[in-house]
């Protein structure tokens, strides 16, 4: 089954430590586990004031590594975010929002651009709605996921634009399935609550996602390097899913989306 | 790596209290043969505040679960320690005499540096089976005023360190490795009567390779906090996690089987 991993990212995070530290471990765990194509972003992208400086340098490794597509972080706050991003748009996968860390709403109309432009480039916008369990958060890095309802009117707003809503928590997909077509969903922060089916049979993550939201709405996401790639993996494994949804998830839905 | 014998410490009965016990124990029995688990000690039904009635309804149904499948499943006897300490005293003799009870299970009612804890700590003592203890370092600058209220007796891994100096015989589990941290790993690495569970969170990379590196794999153990969490998704903090082969086995069902007392494949 062929799998794209729409939410991996590499790079120093302050307050975690990886598994994987090397583009080289990075890889060896990707291919170890039978992923043909992984979405790269540089996470120092995230932190630091403009995300150029980090995407150059991380894409400019990717070439040795045909696994990976770059994915360029942009902030449209900053006046050089359209330049940064053509600067390397022929070799995009995706472009990635952080409105949470960056200080702004998808109601800005520079989001509006953004779509407009994906579309023009013919590649999905994903939105990482957190890194990390907001519970855990240190005291100096306190950021609120990115609003599910947010998600949704941009995804209304722009039915054209493909929008991967990344990490939502369980009760998230409730909210983004009022969402467009075209707004799809990655699995890598669904966890529990395990539940039973009318006829008492335990449902799989997958299981009880697909009866939130369509299927063909999900897409495979591990959120590597932050959490383990496993856990994505062993969720699309024992997810008991009729094998078209499954293949769906794992690469169709993603590819037919944009 | 191990796939199968897998001891969890770290599971809750199905949600909802709809479900009788022989229900129960079949749902937990069927994700744990999906996931190779063997043996499953179940905390019983979290209830913040409960009552004395809600407290002994927990713990006997605890015990039918574990009933049902005597050679798979264990319980903890799920306490206020609040309660009036002749009442802890009658329910721990009721049911650490029985076959169906490995541990004593500790939540958010009170501090452990609270000395109302002593009695529990010692019949586990005289019992010779740990004591689980909720742990998180909650950050809880994003919860409501209801949920802050809830947690304001919840106990920090510096507390659990406290707990762990006072009673150094006792064998004590600080649950979630990813609630408490690198902060929380540090606070009992000093404490060998301490080891803690993996449960916590989503499957966080790092935090668990950090943990073998101060205090060793043979203080670690496997929980999923199956119902709130999956299988899947727990298991893979370990599978995932830059570990040696042996240190897998130590997390996966060694530790436990010394912590509990466990021989063979199967309770006894």
């Amino acid at each position: 089954m062929k799998i794209i991993d729409v939410n991996a990212a590499f790079g120093f995070w302050p307050i975690q430590r990886f598994s994987a530290n090397t583009l080289e471990e990075l890889e060896s765990t990707f291919a170890k586990a039978g992923v043909e194509e992984v979405w790269l972003s540089a996470i120092e992208s995230i932190l630091f004031p403009e995300p150029d400086s980090w995407d150059t340098r991380l894409f400019a490794r990717l070439a040795d590594f045909p696994r990976f597509r770059p994915v360029k972080t942009v902030n449209p706050i900053l006046a050089n975010w359209q330049q940064g991003w053509d600067r390397v748009r022929a070799s995009l996968a995706a472009v990635k929002l952080f409105p949470n860390y960056h200080g702004y709403s998808l109601d800005d109309d520079r989001v509006a651009e953004i779509c407009r432009k994906a579309v023009e480039e013919k590649i999905p916008v994903l939105i990482p709605m957190r890194v990390n369990d907001e519970r855990n958060q240190p005291h100096f890095l306190q950021v609120k996921g990115v609003s599910a309802e947010e998600i949704v009117a941009l995804s209304l707003r722009h039915p054209e634009t493909c929008l991967v809503a990344l990490c939502p928590y369980n009760w998230e997909l409730f909210v983004l399935a009022k969402g467009g077509r075209r707004l799809l969903m990655d699995f890598s922060f669904l966890d529990g609550i395990t539940s039973l089916d009318k006829e008492m049979k335990n449902l799989s993550t997958l299981e009880r996602a697909s009866g939130v939201v369509s299927p063909d709405r999900l897409v495979f996401g591990s959120g590597e390097a932050f959490l383990h790639l496993e856990s994505a993996k062993r969720k699309l494994q024992f997810g008991n899913l009729p094998e078209d949804a499954a293949q769906g998830i794992a690469s169709g839905n993603i590819s037919s989306a944009y | 790596m191990k796939t199968t014998g897998i001891i969890d410490v770290h599971t809750h009965q199905p949600l909802g209290g709809q479900l009788t016990a022989s229900q129960s124990a079949a749902f937990l029995l069927q994700e744990m043969d999906r996931h190779g688990v063997a043996i499953s000690g179940i905390l019983g039904q979290v209830r913040f505040g409960q009552s004395e009635e809600e407290m002994k309804e927990s713990i006997a149904f605890t015990h039918d679960v574990a009933q049902q499948a005597a050679t798979r499943l264990f319980g903890m006897v799920y306490l206020n320690p609040a309660m009036p300490p002749a009442l802890l005293r009658e329910l721990l003799d009721r049911y650490l005499s029985t076959p169906y009870f490995r541990g004593i299970k500790l939540e958010l009612d009170l501090n452990c540096r609270d000395r109302r804890l002593d009695l529990l700590m010692e019949k586990s003592i005289e019992y010779d089976v740990p004591v689980l203890h909720h742990t998180w370092y909650l950050n809880p600058w994003d919860m409501d005023e209801a949920a802050v209220k809830s947690q304001s007796h919840r106990s920090e891994s510096h507390d659990v360190a406290d707990l762990a100096r006072r009673f150094p015989e006792a064998r004590i589990i600080m649950a979630h490795l990813e609630g408490s941290g690198i902060r929380g790993i540090l606070d009992v690495a000093k404490f060998p009567n301490v080891w803690i569970d993996t449960s916590g969170s989503q499957p966080f990379t790092g935090t668990l390779e950090f943990a073998v590196e101060t205090i060793g794999s043979r203080r670690i153990l496997f929980g999923s906090d199956l119902m709130f969490r999956s299988l899947e998704g727990q298991l893979a903090r370990i599978y995932g996690a830059n570990l040696a082969a042996d240190d897998m086995e130590n997390i996966l069902h060694r530790n436990a089987r010394e912590v509990f007392k466990i021989k063979g494949e199967r309770l006894s």
